[in-house]
Order: C-alpha cells, then sequence, then structure tokens
C-alpha cells in the first residue's frame, strides 16, 4: 500500500510540474486524494464543529473514500504529552498559533507534504504562510465587544475607550491573564496605555499591569473561556469588553446584539499539524491537502465566521458575507497580528513569553488580593 | 509483621486486590510523575524543586489552596451536621428522598451549574432582583465574581460529601442509647453533647476528610465563580500542564502537595479514621464509646451539678425552638442545594437558540436536540457503562481493604490507608498525565478497560474513607455474637454486617460512582475514538458557546434519579415474597 501511495504521490508531482495546461492541475491533485482507510481528526465541537463537518470531511469523505474520524479537541499540553507517549491524539491536529513555535522546535511535528497541494494554493497562504510544518487553519480576532443599546449614541471604537470610564460607563471584561497568548490582554492593556502597534513586542510586563490596575475595579469578571466572553454581555453582567469576532457572530445570529468594533482587533490563527508518531499520515496529509482549496475554506466561512487562510477563498464567498470576515480586505490593516516568536522566545529572565505571562499574572493576582 | 496470627494474614490479604490496583493504577502513574519533576532537557535536575521553593507565589498560592479547602471544610460541617441530624432524628421516613435530592448538584456539568449560579447571584439575577422589588436594596448586591461566589459554588457541590457520610453515621446510633442517657437523668442538651455527638464523630471525620481532600483539587468553581485572587494550587498546576506543557513543574508541584497533605493526614490521622487497636478504638473501647461512656458521661454530669444544671438550662431554653430552627434550616439548605437545579430545569425547556435566563419562552426543541445526536447517546451509555462498572469493582475491592484495615492488626497499615486516600489529594490533571504514560506503556491506550482502572482508582478513596468511618467504631460484638450462634464469617457479616452498613455501602458507591460520570480531565488523557465520555462531548459544546442542550442532559439525569427513587416505593407497595428473619 504504501508502494502504490507513493507512485500515485510520484504521478500527481510529475503531473503538476510537467507541461500541463494550469487548468487542469487543480482536477489531477484532487484525483491525487484518493485513498483508504481512515484518518482520526481533531474535532472542536459546537458550531465549529458542525462547520468543519459540513465542509471538510463530508467531501473529503466523499471524494477520497477515506473515513473521517472526528476526536475530541485536547488542549495543547495533553496533545504534546500524547505524542512524547508516541501516541498522539490525532492523525491531524490543531494547535493553537501560540503553542505551534514550541511544537515545531521540538520536533514534534512531521513536515507538511506540499506534494499534494495545488501550488496555486500555497502561494494564497498571503497573511499566515503555510510553513514546513504547520498549515494555518483559519484566522481570528479579540476584539472590542460591547452592547450596542448602552452605546447607542457613541459606539467604543479602540481598547482605549473600554478603559474611558467617562464616556463608556459600565462593567468591564477582559480574559483572565491565565489565557497567555490567546486571551491578548496583555496586548490589549498596552494599546490601550497609548503603545503604537509596532512597538508592542517585546511586551513591557510592568506597563501592561499597570495598564491593568487602572481597569481593575470596574472588570466585573476576568474571564476564563471564550464562552464566557460572550455569555457575560448576553446576561449584561458586562457591557463592554474582548471577545473573538467569531462567538460574538455566533451569539448575534441567535438574537443578541453585540456590537464589535476592528480596530486593534488582535489578529491570531490555529494551524493544523500532523504530529510525530501519527498513525494515519498518508491519509492526514490528504486530508490537510483537500483543507487548502479555496472551495472548502470558502463553505466554511459561510457556516461561522473565521477568515479563511487561502485568500482564493474569498473568489467563493459573497461579498456580504466577506465583509464580516475579519481577513476581509476592509477591515485587515486595521487589525494587529499577534506576534507568536515573542510569545515563544525566551527573554532574560529565561522565560518565554507564555510563561512570563502566567507568572506575572499569578503575582499580580496575589500582590492586589 | 513477623508476629502476626493466622487471622491477622487473613485479613491481611484482603488488602490484596486493592494493593494490586493501587500499584498498576496509581503508584506506576506516581513514580512517572514523580520521575518527570527530577528531570529536565533529558537529564536528572532539581530545577523545578529549586523554582518552585525560590518563588513566593508559589507558597502564596499553596497557603490560600489550604486555607480555602479548610475554610470550605469547616463551612459544610456547621451547615451539614444540623441537616444529617435533622433528617436522621425528624425525618426519618422521608431520608431516602432527601438524601437523594441533596446529590442533585452532581447532575450537572460545572459550566452549566455556575452559569446557573450567576443567573441567581448575578447583578440582574434572582435574589437581587428579588431583594430590589421588596424595596430591601436600591442598589444591586455583589454576590458572585468575588469569593462569596467561590464559597457558594464550592459549598454547594461538596456538601453533599459532608451529609451523606454523616447521616450514615447518625443512623447508626441506636436509639436505646439515647433512652438510657434520658434515663439516667440527662436532659436533651446534655444527652446530646454526651452520647450523640460522639457517636456520630466518625461520620464527621469521614466527612470533613473527604470534603478537604476534594476541595484541595478545586478550581473550576472559584475561576468561574470567585474574584480572580481566588487562585488554588490545582488551576496553576492545570495551566503548567495544559497551555504551558510545563510537566516538570506541576508535577513538581503536586508531589509538594501529595507530601505536604500526606504528612497532615498522617499527623490527623487518629481523628479521621480509627484503626484496630489505637487507643480510641479497641473493641473494648468501641464498646465503651458505644454503652458505657454516655452512663458514664451522663452520671459524670450527675456529678457536677453546675454543668448538668447549665446543660440542661441551655437545653431547656433551646428546647422549644431546637425542632423548628432545625426544619427551618433543613428547607433553607435544600433550597439552596436545589435552586441551580431549578434554573438548569427551566433553560433546558427554553425555546431560546442560546443560553439566556429567564427564558422568553418554552419549548422541547432543545430535549429534541439531544435525541438526536447519536454521539451524546453514545457518550452518554460509555459514560455509564464504565463509571458502573469503575463503582462496582471500587466497592468490590475497597470494602475487604476497609475491613483488613479495620480489623486486622500489622504493620504499616497508616501507610497503606494513605496510598488508598491518596489518589485523592493529586490533581486530577497530573493523575492523568501519569495514568495515560502507564497505560500506553501497558498497551492499553484508548482502550476502555484504560477508563475503568482509571475511574476504580479515582473511586477507592471514597470507598475506604466512608466504610473505614463506618467499622471503626462499629459494635463488633454483634457480629461475635452472630458467630457464638453459629454462623460462619460470611454468613455474619451479610446478615449482621451488611444490614448495618448499607446507608455506608449506598454512600461509597454513589460516591465512587459520581467521582467516575463527573471527570473530565482524565478523559480527556485517556480518549480515543473508542472512547469518548459524555462529560468530553459537553466540554467539547460549550468551551466556545454555552447551549442549553448541556442544561438538558443534567435534566435527563435528575429524571433518571426520580425514576430510581420511585422504583423502591412502588416495591414497598407491592406485597413481600420472602421475609427475612433477623435476630
Amino acid at each position: 500500500m504504501r508502494l502504490d501511495l507513493s507512485r500515485r504521490r510520484l504521478l500527481a508531482t510529475a503531473a503538476l510540474s510537467g507541461a500541463v495546461a494550469g487548468l487542469a492541475r487543480p482536477a489531477i491533485a484532487q484525483n491525487s486524494l484518493r485513498g483508504t482507510g481512515s484518518v482520526i481528526v481533531h474535532f472542536g465541537g459546537g458550531s465549529m464543529g458542525e462547520a468543519q463537518r459540513i465542509a471538510y470531511s463530508e467531501p473529503f469523505q466523499a471524494e477520497t473514500g477515506i473515513r473521517v474520524i472526528h476526536q475530541a479537541g485536547v488542549a495543547a499540553g495533553v496533545q504534546r504529552a500524547a505524542i512524547l507517549a508516541g501516541a498522539p491524539k490525532h492523525d491531524v491536529a490543531n494547535i493553537s498559533g501560540g503553542s505551534m513555535a514550541a511544537f515545531e522546535q521540538d520536533g514534534l511535528l512531521q513536515p507538511v507534504d506540499y506534494g499534494y497541494w495545488a501550488p496555486q494554493n500555497r502561494a494564497g497562504y498571503d497573511l499566515v504562510p503555510a510553513s514546513q510544518f504547520n498549515v494555518p487553519a483559519m484566522l481570528y480576532s479579540m476584539v472590542v465587544a460591547f452592547d450596542q443599546q448602552r452605546y447607542a449614541s457613541r459606539a467604543p471604537e479602540s481598547w482605549a475607550d473600554l478603559w474611558n470610564l467617562r464616556d463608556f460607563p459600565g462593567r468591564r471584561t477582559l480574559a483572565a491573564g491565565t489565557n497567555a497568548a490567546d486571551g491578548a490582554s496583555y496586548e490589549i492593556a498596552l494599546l490601550a496605555d497609548g503603545v503604537k502597534p509596532e512597538d508592542l513586542y517585546p511586551i513591557d510586563w510592568e506597563r501592561a499591569l499597570r495598564s491593568l490596575d487602572r481597569l481593575r475595579a470596574d472588570v466585573v469578571k476576568w474571564w476564563a473561556n471564550g464562552a464566557e466572553s460572550v455569555q457575560l454581555q448576553v446576561d449584561r453582567q458586562a457591557t463592554i469588553g474582548s471577545a473573538w469576532n467569531g462567538r460574538i457572530d455566533g451569539a448575534n445570529e441567535q438574537g443578541a446584539r453585540i456590537g464589535k468594533s476592528w480596530n486593534q482587533g488582535i489578529l491570531q490563527w490555529a494551524g493544523w499539524a500532523i504530529p510525530r508518531g501519527a498513525t494515519n499520515s498518508e491519509n492526514a496529509q490528504k486530508y490537510i491537502a483537500f483543507m487548502s482549496r479555496p472551495e472548502p475554506q470558502a463553505r466554511f466561512s459561510e457556516i461561522i465566521t473565521y477568515g479563511p487562510t487561502n485568500a482564493l477563498a474569498f473568489n467563493h464567498i459573497p461579498a456580504e458575507r466577506a465583509a464580516l470576515l475579519p481577513t476581509a480586505p476592509a477591515v485587515k490593516d486595521r487589525q494587529i497580528v499577534q506576534n507568536y516568536t515573542f510569545w515563544n522566545t525566551v527573554d532574560a529572565s529565561g522565560q518565554t513569553g507564555l510563561r512570563r505571562a502566567i507568572a506575572e499574572w499569578e503575582r499580580w493576582i496575589a500582590a492586589r488580593r | 509483621m513477623g508476629g502476626m496470627t493466622g487471622r491477622d494474614r487473613q485479613r491481611a490479604a484482603l488488602l490484596l486486590p486493592a494493593l494490586l490496583l493501587l500499584a498498576l493504577g496509581f503508584l506506576a502513574p506516581l513514580a512517572t510523575v514523580a520521575w518527570t519533576s527530577l528531570r529536565r532537557a533529558g537529564h536528572f535536575s532539581l530545577a523545578a524543586y529549586a523554582e518552585i521553593l525560590a518563588s513566593p507565589v508559589f507558597l502564596d498560592i499553596l497557603l490560600r489552596t489550604l486555607w480555602m479547602a479548610v475554610l470550605v471544610t469547616a463551612l459544610c460541617a456547621a451547615l451539614g451536621y444540623p441537616f444529617a441530624y435533622c433528617v436522621a432524628t425528624r425525618a426519618r421516613r422521608h431520608a431516602g428522598l432527601i438524601m437523594a435530592l441533596v446529590t442533585v448538584p452532581y447532575l450537572t456539568s460545572i459550566l452549566i451549574r455556575s452559569y446557573a449560579w450567576v443567573a441567581i447571584l448575578g447583578g440582574g439575577g434572582l435574589v437581587n432582583r428579588t431583594l430590589i422589588a421588596l424595596g430591601l436594596i436600591e442598589d444591586p448586591l455583589q454576590l458572585v465574581f468575588n469569593s462569596f461566589g467561590s464559597y457558594v459554588g464550592m459549598v454547594h457541590i461538596l456538601l453533599p460529601m459532608m451529609v451523606l457520610p454523616l447521616y450514615a453515621a447518625m443512623r447508626r446510633i441506636d436509639g436505646a442509647l439515647l433512652l438510657a442517657g434520658r434515663g439516667l437523668g440527662g436532659g436533651p442538651m446534655p444527652v446530646f453533647v454526651t452520647v450523640f455527638l460522639p457517636l456520630s464523630l466518625p461520620g464527621l471525620a469521614a466527612g470533613s476528610a473527604l470534603v478537604f481532600l476534594s476541595a484541595l483539587g478545586f478550581y473550576i468553581a472559584p475561576a468561574l465563580l470567585g474574584a480572580p485572587g481566588d487562585y488554588m494550587l490545582a488551576q496553576a498546576i492545570e495551566v503548567r500542564v495544559a497551555t504551558l506543557a510545563e510537566f516538570d513543574v506541576a508535577a513538581g508541584l503536586s508531589c509538594i502537595l501529595l507530601v505536604l497533605v500526606g504528612g497532615f493526614l498522617m499527623l490527623f490521622r487518629r481523628r479521621i479514621v480509627s484503626l484496630a487497636d489505637d487507643p480510641a478504638s479497641t473493641p473494648a473501647r468501641v464498646v465503651g464509646v458505644a454503652g458505657l461512656r454516655p452512663a458514664c458521661a451522663a452520671s459524670a454530669i450527675g456529678a457536677v451539678p453546675g454543668l448538668r444544671a447549665a446543660l440542661n438550662a441551655m437545653g431547656d431554653a433551646v428546647a422549644p425552638l431546637a425542632g423548628p430552627l432545625l426544619h427551618l434550616h433543613g428547607a433553607a439548605l435544600l433550597v439552596f442545594m436545589l435552586a441551580p437545579m431549578l434554573v438548569v430545569v427551566l433553560i433546558a425547556c427554553s425555546s431560546a437558540p442560546y443560553l439566556t435566563f429567564p427564558p422568553p419562552g418554552y419549548s422541547w426543541r432543545w430535549f429534541m436536540a439531544l435525541l438526536d445526536d447519536a454521539n451524546w447517546l453514545e457518550a452518554a451509555w460509555f459514560s455509564l457503562t464504565v463509571s458502573t462498572a469503575a463503582a462496582v469493582a471500587a466497592l468490590a475491592i475497597g470494602t475487604p481493604f476497609a475491613f483488613g484495615l479495620a480489623r486486622g492488626r500489622f504493620g504499616g497499615r497508616r501507610l497503606l490507608w494513605l496510598l488508598a486516600v491518596s489518589p485523592m489529594i493529586l490533581p486530577h490533571i497530573v493523575i492523568g498525565l501519569g495514568l495515560f504514560f502507564t497505560f500506553v506503556a501497558l498497551g492499553l491506550n484508548g482502550h476502555p478497560v484504560s477508563f475503568w482502572l482509571a475511574y476504580t482508582v479515582i473511586g477507592l478513596p471514597y470507598v475506604v474513607i466512608i466504610l473505614l468511618s463506618a467499622l471503626g467504631r462499629f459494635d463488633v460484638d454483634l457480629e461475635r455474637a452472630a458467630a457464638n450462634l453459629g454462623a460462619a464469617p460470611m454468613t455474619a457479616f451479610r446478615t449482621v454486617t451488611l444490614p448495618l452498613l448499607a446507608a455506608s455501602f449506598v454512600t461509597a458507591f454513589l460516591f465512587a460512582f459520581l467521582s467516575g460520570f463527573d471527570d473530565l480531565i482524565i478523559g480527556l488523557f485517556l480518549s480515543s475514538p473508542r472512547g469518548t465520555t459524555l462529560a468530553i462531548r459537553m466540554w467539547e459544546d460549550i468551551r466556545l458557546e454555552i447551549s442549553p442542550k448541556t442544561a438538558v442532559v443534567g435534566v435527563v439525569q435528575l429524571g433518571v434519579l426520580l425514576v430510581a427513587m420511585t422504583l423502591p416505593m412502588l416495591r414497598t407497595m407491592l406485597p413481600r415474597r420472602r421475609v427475612r428473619t433477623e435476630a
């Protein structure tokens, strides 16, 4: 079977690099994904899981004959432990951008086989490139979220407005520091304090915490997870705070009325990767190649407002839907791509940004109890 | 162990099944954890410990965690004791139903339960709205997202662990002893203080141990309902495993916690459990406690007129109020336990597409959504079977273990006891990490058997603590009487011991079952296409958006509990086929 697979791959690569008409390329690349057996894929659950099932897994299964097994996603640390034990949880793992670099550095991932890809698709990954070991899965943004009714006369437009209690009174909510990079509260605190986006990194921990000090009395709750960030606003426990754009849209599609501003949004991403020791790695390569195509990515973004990572997908997304996505051309530049390199680099104190963020948070809450 | 008699050897053999399980399911993972804590970058290193000990933050978090656990234990004891007393002495006919209702908090996932508390205590919540409507306050009180919220959430879920062992201990108190105390001239108050209270202490000790040890491992309730400063050690460990993958520091913190709490337990062990040949629990003393001491105490009170008069006067003053007060307290506590469930029921019947309270309308849509979801039903069945199998196994090996410890006299029993309760001390994320590596090495990765083993290990401490407290001051003379009358040991066990301990067995089984059924963290380590629990499915669904579907699961579980409750009632209405003769 192995022989057969590699022969097929060879043919596909040959076909792609050969003198074949450009139009025929995707067709041949797509044919090459057929296979047998199964692939165990990270599953996000909820509406994200629904989008994944409809946009990716079902059409992939229909086209390739490979059975997709959805398996609950796990925290980065659990995934790492599983790889170290030689029994990774998934063939196709989903790892947040903040943790990805550490997986790469420690040799826990298999290289992505771009032989299965149509070359124009790889080029389509403009904002965050598809690299040797991982492929960005989706882009999302941590934005200012607020009660539309409460601030009907003037809507908040920046993180500084979240700190502006005079013009925007009401209770606040921000991610607890234990969320580290994913919660983006350190970046937010600095932007609110007037730091320019280009000067954000390396994070000035003291300045960020001093900025949070000023807000502290008005934060009703430091949210622990994404569900809470939006639920606090739905219940009017908080009237302004930070939340992921997809969570806000999800609540609004079901009847909530939470406003958002793209200004100074912190653009984040999660990526697909194949763990070392994955049992169905050939099928995993095919699943990832399938997800790189613009059509299923467009379908995904039509179900849930997370941005496609292959910009070619915008050719297949209606304009009014595209306007809602964080990577839409009109709003893309108003946001700041989170610097995951900083978050994974060891500083003078010998700690990565992630570790420092949690240690600083623990110190901060203990000192100001 | 050299001078062990044949009987003691037999009793020591009773420990074997549990020890085998612990060797595989706890010692091996613990060794992995300890090993992990001593390695950095592939070499032996004490760096993790040096880091922990050098950091003032860890000491602060550790002390705060111990303090919160102590306070929660004290709160549960103060609230739970009068409640159990009221049920055991004044509401015995409804005791089964009341005790079942007390376990209701366990029926819903922590996230939806916390949401219910926010709906009750929040700024626009039920309590504040009621108080404002009554004109008692003008601005809403801050009742949640502060330490008050933390303690409400923790006491709510831990109270059953206090109440059930207390109730089991109080049920075993022989009413004749209380009458004897009265006959010897004790008023209600002296009899309570000198007879009832000492006899109920084993239940209080067991309940306190369960609450304290569980509270040590808490973090989700304080994280969702508390102030940012209510940051417990288990959260510090969790974030180091899950987010930072800093396994050595997490393992080091766990080992320090285990040594500290283990040492603490050994220090107070005699107050927590009584084993044979402890001064407090030799058979003679057991009889003494059960029969003679009250009489002595009562006569001692008689001999000190001042004390007697004071206690009697206090008793007389309190007596007319005691009944109503106890009932009021009991009712209030039941409301406290059940109020979030009421919110959950309303949410489950909500017509809204998202979570909101109060619901704008009512419908069955979320029940339909659940029934339509084959994945959830499959996961529910999986959780039910592995948790039941694990609870059965924990009871099957925990019962002989408790008997062996309670009755045998051989060296090392204190350490063996500590070993059996230790799975409660280590945070689940660390047990999960250790178990996972062990199971992968054994070729059990992803196999349903791995869940069964893991849940048996975490269920065992409940069985051992609850049964030891029941056996510690158990009247051995009853078993001896049965033996003298010619009963074989097993027969004596079946006809005398078992019925007397029935309430404790039920309690032990229940907590062993719930510890597995409720688990999410270990399950995530063990999860595979062949094994996904209901807790994992719910977590998948609600970490990004809390859906009313999760509330439906709680309501379905409540329904199952109520049906299970009514079945025995139906049985009592049927004519009995066999009347068992008991001495």
